[in-house]
């Protein structure tokens, strides 16, 4: 399972104040899903005689999964999200 | 147009409890407010007269007395400020032997937790506290003004409601920051000695020309500001002028009008502007601009047009 991470983009490095602030808040993290797999086999020779065998594996698979995300400021703005896609979410606050 | 960095953080977390943080920094880019003192040393408010007479005061500069329980901004000043849209910035006294003994506690935190959202509350323990440090007799000593500015700022952190943009600024008079060769005291008043901490936002410095000496109109521009940006930028702070004055009569022998001081003054300032969060003119006594049309237009150019208003 790898470790989530998180990115913060600002639509602008220089705000004038009042201005619209957007932040984006693009993140990965996975889930790990488990299913188990049988596997047979069946073997048959010339005469006609047939064996068979089984094993069972497990099969993980990685799934995007969703993260709550909240934004604050060292100036204690209010930031509103206005966007919950997965995988990014967006705010907005007032310069 | 001070600018002011600004750090946004972010954290995630997954149904798991798995959570991940990360951050940005921008800077935000703010005008320099213009606006007045609103209450005579008479006690008598003039907010509706002082908006009228320069056009809109976008910051009030109010003073609460000593010992103010509430101070009069939490109970009267403050939905002033709000009902017209302008930035405050005030101040109130109590000793600081009161203050570090906790025996004001309940009253700042009331005063920090009623603080309104909206524009800028700009805040300060005891304005010009040089004249009380270094005065005769002396009333505190600079370590115990810093240790109550400290505690007075840790109840502001713990009780400024969220979503307030409240900050500190400390106020001093520039007569103070003179050397005692350009009309200033006898006895150096170093600014470090008193500065409270990083926590202060601006850093201010009440400046006049006529009243702390006996020829006002004399020192240039320059003069009464470089040190100021000078002491400013060491502290890497935005300076504030709390009070900004002169008197209407020039002495004997001067010719300068108020207007002329004034607009000689802003002309100086103006290419300073990103270090100059906010100046206040002192409208009261010998500073009071009523019946002088000339300086009065000069400063409601400045309260309605920012630096684009400067003669």
């Amino acid at each position: 399972m790898s470790d989530p991470t998180l990115t913060l983009t600002a639509d602008k490095a220089v705000y004038v104040a009042g201005e619209t602030i957007t932040v984006s808040a693009a993140y990965t993290d996975e889930a790990t899903e488990s299913e188990t797999l049988t596997i047979s086999g069946t073997a048959t020779d010339s005469a006609g005689n047939t064996v068979t065998a089984t094993t069972v594996v497990t099969v993980n698979s990685q799934t995007p999964q969703h993260m709550d995300v909240t934004v604050t400021d060292n100036d204690d703005r209010t930031y509103a999200k206005t966007d919950d896609q997965p995988g990014v979410a967006t705010f907005t606050t007032t310069a | 147009m001070p600018l002011k960095p600004l750090t946004i953080s972010g954290v995630a977390t997954d149904a798991e409890g798995r959570s991940v943080s990360a951050s940005v920094s921008v800077t935000v880019n703010e005008p320099t407010l213009f606006g007045s003192s609103i209450v005579t040393s008479d006690g008598v408010n003039h907010y509706d007269a002082f908006d009228a007479m320069f056009g809109d005061i976008k910051i009030d500069r109010t003073y609460n007395a000593l010992n103010a329980s509430p101070p009069k901004y939490q109970s009267t000043w403050a939905a002033q400020d709000v009902s017209h849209n302008a930035a405050s910035a005030t101040s109130f006294k109590y000793n600081p032997a009161d203050v570090l003994s906790g025996s004001k506690d309940t009253v700042l935190n009331s005063f920090f937790s009623t603080l309104k959202p909206g524009k800028t509350r700009w805040w300060t323990y005891w304005h010009e506290p040089d004249g009380e440090i270094y005065g005769s007799p002396q009333k505190f000593t600079a370590a115990d003004y810093r240790a109550a500015f400290v505690h007075i700022n840790v109840l502001a952190e713990a009780h400024v409601p969220a979503g307030v943009d409240a900050r500190a600024f400390l106020c001093v008079e520039e007569y103070s920051m003179r050397p005692a060769n350009a009309k200033g005291p006898a006895t150096p008043r170093p600014l470090d000695s008193f500065y409270p901490g990083d926590f202060i936002q601006s850093v201010g410095f009440d400046v006049y020309s006529g009243w702390n000496e006996s020829s006002p109109y004399t020192l240039t521009p320059s003069a009464q500001f470089d040190k100021l940006f000078s002491l400013a930028a060491a502290l890497g702070k935005p300076l504030c002028i709390p009070e900004f004055g002169t008197q209407a009569t020039p002495p004997t022998g001067v010719t300068m009008t108020r207007a002329q001081w004034m607009t000689n003054a802003l002309r100086y300032l103006r290419p300073h502007a990103d270090q100059i969060s906010w100046i206040c003119w002192w409208n009261d006594g010998f500073a009071d601009l009523t019946g002088d049309s000339a300086a009065s237009t000069i400063w409601k150019n400045m309260c309605l047009n920012g630096w684009n208003g400067t003669p």
